[in-house]
Order: C-alpha cells, then sequence, then structure tokens
C-alpha cells in the first residue's frame, strides 16, 4: 500500500510542477509584488481545469476526492513556483462547501469550475453585535464569503456576497504584494444571510476545512523553501570571492546543509500529517506542521537572503519574493503554533 | 507516530507492549548507560528468542524484515517500558554489512552469534591520529606467511571503540598498503578479541560509565578468511551499506528515550515551579519528535522499495531532537538539574544530568555533526570541496 501510495503521489506531483511553473514562477510572483492582483479569471479557471480545486471533493460533490496527501503535494508545487493565486484557500473551501448542502451547492460548482474563488473567514461578534473578521488574505478576490462565527451549538457558517449592502470591505496590502482584506457586517445582514453550517457538527467541517489550510499552506512553504534554497545553492556555486567559490566556505556550507536538514524534514512532517487527516490526531498533526513550516519557511528564506550578500538585500533579486512570500503565510496561521500546544 | 495505524499494527502494538510489561525486567528499566554484558544480555537473548531483536534484518538472515512502521512501534513501546539500549555494533553495523558483503561462510559463522547474543561487537575505525580524517589512519597489518599458509599481522592502536573492552569481536580498518590515495590500501577486518597481542582499556566518558575502550595490537595475528571484500579495498566495504547505517544511527530511538525522560521530569514537577515558557516549549518540542518519525519514516520506506532517498541528514536531526529534550529536562529540572544521580519515583526515574551528559555522544560518534555537514554540503548539495581546483 505505501509503494501504491507514493507512486500515485509522484504521478500527481509530476504533472503539478509543470502546470505550477506555467501559472506561476518568480516574474509572476514579482508583478504582484508590483501591484497587480493575484487573481484573475483566465488562471483561476486554467487551474480548475486540473481539478486541483475539487481536489479534496468527495466525488460524491464532483470532486476527485484524492484527499489531504494529493492536496499537499499539489500544494507543494504551487509553493516551488511561488504561485500566487490562491490555491490552498480553493482547495479547503471545496471540501467545506462540499459539507454546506444544497444552498452551497452553486457556490460550490461555480468555485470547482473555476468561475469565483471562495474564502473561508473566522468572523467575531463585536461590541455593537455586528461581525468583523481582520486580515483576510485575497479576501476581495472573492466572489464569495463563507463566514463563521460562534463556537460549540452556537457556531454558524453563512454564505455572504461581499458586494452586498451591509457589508464592509477594507483592503490593506500585505508584504509580498498581495492583499489582506477586513471585513464588517452588520447585524441583519448577517442574519439574513443563508447558513449552511450550524452547531457541533458544522463546527468539525469547519475545522477539517481549516485543518486542510494549515497543510495545504505548510506544503506551499516545503516547495518555496526548497525553490529559495536551490536558488542561493546556485549562487553559491557560481559566486566567486577570495578567488574561489564562496560554497567552498564551510562556514556557509554548513548553514547551507541546516537549511537542507530544516526543508527535508519539514516536508516529512507535512506529508506524513496529511496521513493523519480523518483520525483523532488530524487536528495536533495539521497544527505542527503548520507551525514547524512556517518557522522553517523563514529561517531558510532569512538564510537565503544572507547566502546572496547585497544583491539578496535588493529588490530586483528574486530572494526577497521568497522571503516575503514566506512572511506572508506563515502570518496568515499564526494560530496554528497556538492550536499545537491546546490540542494534544 | 502520526501515522495512522492498521489494525494489525495496531494488533502488533499491543502484543509488543502487553510482552514488555511482563518480561522487561524492573531493574532494567529506564536505565541510561547499556547494562553490563552479564546483567543485560539475558535481556537480550530473551528478545531474540521473542524474535525482536533485528526488527530491519530480511527473514532469509534471521531477521524480523519488519517494516518501518512495525520499526518505530516496537522504539516507541520499548521508550515507553524504559529498557535499556544493547550493544548495537552487532546488529546494526557488522550484521547489514556482512549480509551485503561477507561469504556465505563469514555470514554463517556470524549473523547467528550476533542475533543470539553469543557474540559483542565492537568497531575498530578511530585512532588517535584519525578520527573525523578515519582515511589517514596508520594500524598497519602485513600478510606473513605462517605454519598454515598466509595470514594477517596486525600492529597498532584503535580508540574511542564503543564497548570494546566487553567485545568477542571487533571489525576494524587497517593499513595493508601506504601507497597511493589515503582511502587505498585500507582492508576490513574481523579480529577475534581473545587473540594474543591484543590490550584494552576502559575510558570514563564525561557522563561516568565506561562507554568506551582503546586497543592496542601487538603482532595480532588473523587468518586472511577474516577479510571482508578484497585486500587493500576495505574502504570500499565499510562505506558500502552506509545508507542502511545512516538509518540505523538517524533513528527516533533515543529521541523517544529523552521524550520519556523529559515526561517523567514534567509528571514529578509541580506545574507551578515551571516557568509557563518550559511548558510551552516541552509542548512544541513534541512537533521535533513527530518530526524526526516522519523523516524516518520516508527514508526507511524509500529503502525498503528501493528507492534512491537521502538519509544523510537524519543523524543531524536526531541529534538535534535529542539535545532540544535533554535541555529541557534541564530547564524542568529547575534545581535539581545540578543534580549527579537520578531519583527513582515509582516506576519513573527523575535523571537531569546522566543522559543529557551521555548525549554529548550523539553529535561526535558515527561522523561528528561537522563531518556529516560537510558530506551534506558537497555530496547532497553539490557545493564545492574547500582547496579543491575550480
Amino acid at each position: 500500500m505505501n509503494a501504491e501510495h507514493s507512486a500515485s503521489l509522484r504521478m500527481i506531483a509530476e504533472s503539478a510542477a509543470d502546470a505550477a511553473a506555467s501559472f506561476g514562477g518568480p516574474v509572476r510572483a514579482r508583478r504582484v509584488h508590483e501591484g497587480e492582483p493575484v487573481w484573475e479569471p483566465a488562471t483561476w479557471k486554467a487551474i480548475s481545469q486540473l481539478g486541483w480545486l475539487a481536489i479534496a471533493v468527495p466525488e460524491s460533490a464532483g470532486g476527485l476526492q484524492l484527499g489531504a496527501p494529493a492536496l499537499c503535494v499539489v500544494a507543494e508545487e504551487g509553493g516551488r513556483a511561488l504561485l500566487a493565486p490562491p490555491l490552498t484557500m480553493g482547495m479547503a473551501a471545496g471540501a467545506v462547501l462540499a459539507e454546506a448542502g444544497e444552498i452551497a451547492a452553486p457556490t460550490l460548482r461555480a468555485l470547482i469550475e473555476g468561475l469565483a474563488h471562495v474564502v473561508l473567514v473566522d468572523a467575531v461578534e463585536s461590541a455593537d453585535a455586528n461581525l468583523a473578521a481582520h486580515f483576510v488574505p485575497d479576501g476581495d478576490a472573492a466572489a464569495h464569503w463563507l463566514v463563521a462565527c460562534g463556537l460549540g451549538h452556537e457556531f454558524s457558517a453563512r454564505l455572504l456576497d461581499p458586494g452586498a449592502p451591509g457589508v464592509a470591505l477594507t483592503v490593506r496590502h500585505a508584504v509580498d504584494g498581495s492583499r489582506l482584506a477586513d471585513l464588517h457586517v452588520g447585524r441583519a445582514t448577517w442574519t439574513d444571510a443563508p447558513q449552511v453550517l450550524s452547531g457541533i457538527a458544522g463546527e468539525a467541517v469547519w475545522r477539517h476545512g481549516r485543518h486542510l489550510a494549515w497543510l495545504g499552506d505548510a506544503a506551499y512553504l516545503c516547495g518555496l523553501m526548497d525553490a529559495a534554497l536551490a536558488l542561493a545553492l546556485d549562487y553559491l556555486r557560481l559566486r566567486r570571492q577570495f578567488g574561489v567559490p564562496i560554497g567552498s566556505f564551510q562556514a556557509l556550507q554548513h548553514r547551507a546543509a541546516a537549511c537542507h536538514v530544516d526543508v527535508t524534514a519539514t516536508r516529512a512532517l507535512v506529508h506524513e500529517a496529511a496521513r493523519a487527516t480523518s483520525t483523532r490526531k488530524e487536528g495536533w498533526a495539521a497544527a505542527a506542521a503548520m507551525h514547524r513550516a512556517s518557522a522553517a519557511a523563514l529561517r531558510v528564506t532569512k538564510e537565503v537572503v544572507q547566502f546572496h550578500g547585497a544583491i539578496g538585500f535588493a529588490d530586483e533579486h528574486d530572494a526577497g519574493l521568497y522571503l516575503r512570500r514566506a512572511m506572508t503565510i506563515g502570518a496568515r496561521h499564526a494560530g496554528a503554533a497556538l492550536a499545537v500546544l491546546q490540542c494534544r | 507516530m502520526l501515522r495512522p495505524e492498521s489494525n494489525a499494527d495496531a494488533a502488533f502494538r499491543n502484543e509488543v507492549r502487553d510482552w514488555l510489561a511482563t518480561h522487561a525486567p524492573d531493574a532494567l528499566r529506564h536505565r541510561t548507560f547499556r547494562p553490563l554484558p552479564i546483567e543485560g544480555m539475558p535481556w537480550y537473548r530473551a528478545l531474540s528468542q521473542r524474535g525482536w531483536i533485528a526488527p530491519h534484518w530480511p527473514r532469509a538472515h534471521g531477521g524480523m524484515g519488519a517494516s518501518a512502521v512495525q520499526q518505530v512501534i516496537l522504539m516507541e513501546e520499548m521508550a515507553r517500558a524504559g529498557t535499556p539500549d544493547f550493544p548495537t555494533q552487532g546488529l546494526n553495523h557488522i550484521g547489514p554489512l556482512l549480509i551485503a558483503r561477507g561469504t556465505p561462510a563469514q555470514q554463517q559463522r556470524h549473523l547467528p552469534a550476533i542475533l543470539s547474543g553469543d557474540a559483542i561487537w565492537c568497531q575498530g575505525y578511530s585512532e588517535p591520529g584519525a578520527g573525523s580524517d578515519l582515511s589517514s589512519l596508520r594500524t598497519r597489518a602485513e600478510v606473513r606467511g605462517g605454519p598454515d599458509g598466509d595470514r594477517l599481522v596486525i600492529n597498532g592502536h584503535k580508540i574511542w571503540t564503543t564497548w570494546g573492552h566487553h567485545a568477542d569481536w571487533m571489525f576494524a580498518l587497517v593499513r595493508t598498503t601506504t601507497a597511493g590515495k589515503p582511502q587505498h590500501g585500507i582492508t576490513f577486518v574481523l579480529i577475534d578479541m581473545k587473540t594474543p597481542g591484543i590490550r584494552r582499556r576502559p575510558i570514563r566518558t564525561i557522563a561516568g560509565d565506561d562507554e568506551f575502550a582503546e586497543v592496542f595490537f601487538d603482532d595480532v595475528v588473523v587468518p586472511l578468511d577474516n577479510i571482508v571484500g578484497e585486500i587493500d579495498k576495505g574502504w570500499q566495504v565499510a562505506t558500502a551499506v552506509l545508507s542502511e547505517e545512516r538509518l540505523r544511527i538517524g533513528s527516533p530511538a533515543q529521541a523517544l528515550r529523552a521524550l520519556e525522560r523529559l515526561r517523567m521530569m514534567l509528571r514529578a514537577t509541580p506545574a507551578d515551579r515551571v516557568p509557563p515558557s518550559v511548558h510551552e516549549a516541552a509542548a512544541l518540542v513534541e512537533v521535533e519528535v513527530e518530526t524526526l518519525i516522519a523523516a524516518y519514516l520516508e527514508a526507511a520506506e524509500a529503502a525498503e522499495q528501493g528507492i534512491a532517498a537521502d538519509s544523510s541528514y537524519l543523524k543531524l536531526l536526531a541529534t538535534d531532537a535529542v539535545h532540544q529534550l535533554l535541555d529541557l529536562v534541564q530547564r524542568v529540572a529547575g534545581p535539581a538539574a545540578a543534580l549527579r544521580d537520578p531519583v527513582r519515583r515509582g516506576e519513573d526515574l527523575l535523571d537531569a544530568t546522566e543522559m543529557f551528559l551521555q548525549a554529548r555522544r550523539l553529535g561526535i560518534y558515527g561522523g561528528s555533526s561537522e563531518v556529516q555537514r560537510n558530506i551534506i554540503a558537497t555530496r547532497v548539495l553539490g557545493l564545492p570541496v574547500a582547496g579543491a581546483k575550480s
């Protein structure tokens, strides 16, 4: 079973690598850095045609039902290519929408057919009984918002149209050029919105979606730091000072080796954690994977800048693209560290 | 282990747990140091008779042929039960090496004795002048004629030989030719430690045990049949099962033992005497243990499937995890962190310093962490070798 498991994932990875490179790459990432939106219809449509947005959706709901391990393999290739479109969020949203009943079915269809982006949002009730959510990644690109509020029996998730009256959206820039949306929803708008998940059962679906998002972005960071390290290794072999390639200096060799340990080990953890979905360890495993991946990605991409010296500090060089993207993705899941402490 | 267990694996775990609960001797539980042969080898033999002494050996050679998952289950359950470390040079080094490179006669003579515990092995690699730079070794072996034909005559000095003073046999690298590249002219040889001319002296470690020894050779006569592979080509023999050895030396076994120490120390220490940051670090360090297990499973399963995988980083990862865990044991222990001798409390062992000091060896033996990083940098990452013309 293990041989089969790894062989089919290797096939998915190979095709995903080519596709991700064609949709992504440092040149595209730089355009986002310079102000272009992360989401545009043609690329999203093309991504959907590969089935990626339906990867964690059950077959009964029109999906591929390939599970978290395949989701991670695709996300990892996305990260390797610095893919800007919100792939992980799309994949996780698909899994949640598929469990959200008939009302959500058209939204799920729009997502997996590549016609729209959907974000999952955790909102909190403010003092004036309105709802607020902050730092929603690429929220401005979403045609539909699935917003959750409340705990346990009070849990409720509703579909919101961000353009509807009573919904206010403000946008700020993340350090990689992508956008973070702040959302304010009036009480009346919230209670009028269709509820698609509720109570204990709905909360479990929501949690599972969050775990998939952690796993996907953890895998994305694995691909990202692997690509960043490869960039640095090329430079260490090429750049000469004192008459020799700087990569022959043991001080740098040992730090490059430490990065390699970090990348390889984190990747192993993420893929192992993906196999623990739907077991009682799912939550801790996904949180652990995300926690380690964001910490490792920061360690590695900071080193990658340092390995390049002054040119790494220059905006024109790609090293900074990797660091800023790692900062953005890591910040998105700051809650994972807390979950590691709470859920075992 | 995060991996969901199949029904068969879960049954195996229960079987191991139950068996250890009734068979592992209380006096040997949570020992930091390997028990001396007279105390420890009966336990080795008990495990051997149960069929669990060599999980990673193929069945054809008397091993368990266990899957990577089963190997981790054994490590986890043994750590939980606190069973002691064994002499591992036979099971982890010369055994797999003879399976790969030994003659049928060498295999028949030595493998059963390793499995049964009748022969304890040591590794004769390091010398006073040859540590990280192993190929500079100078212990000489000359082929000389004797009354019954040719044999090797060995003169020299090995050091840092783990359990050299307890071993029945040594596998050693000796110099048979001095011309040419240093890696050339080294021969891999099996030496019966009862042979006249061998003197050994135990060496105490900073942890207080006699973990290793130095061994002197004075005209020690060894039959040519004891050479593994060809004469002068021992370097290739010694490195033939390197990736297998890297799996063993980078396994999560020690980290799981250290995690158990941390848990015991946490159980014994009132929560309000431990700073919140230490509680937090103790929870987060479990991520490192699971990372190591995941990395081990990945490398071991790749090996099972015959896929080339990088296992050279496992030892660094394992060493780092053990060191983090034992640093935390010290921080949890508070004022007890200076206590030399462990304290038994019920079934638990509160040890702040023994394993901490013992674990310094992990970054040194079997290729120091610095050598490991050199190897990764040049052979895995393709960085230029220092001093090489380019």
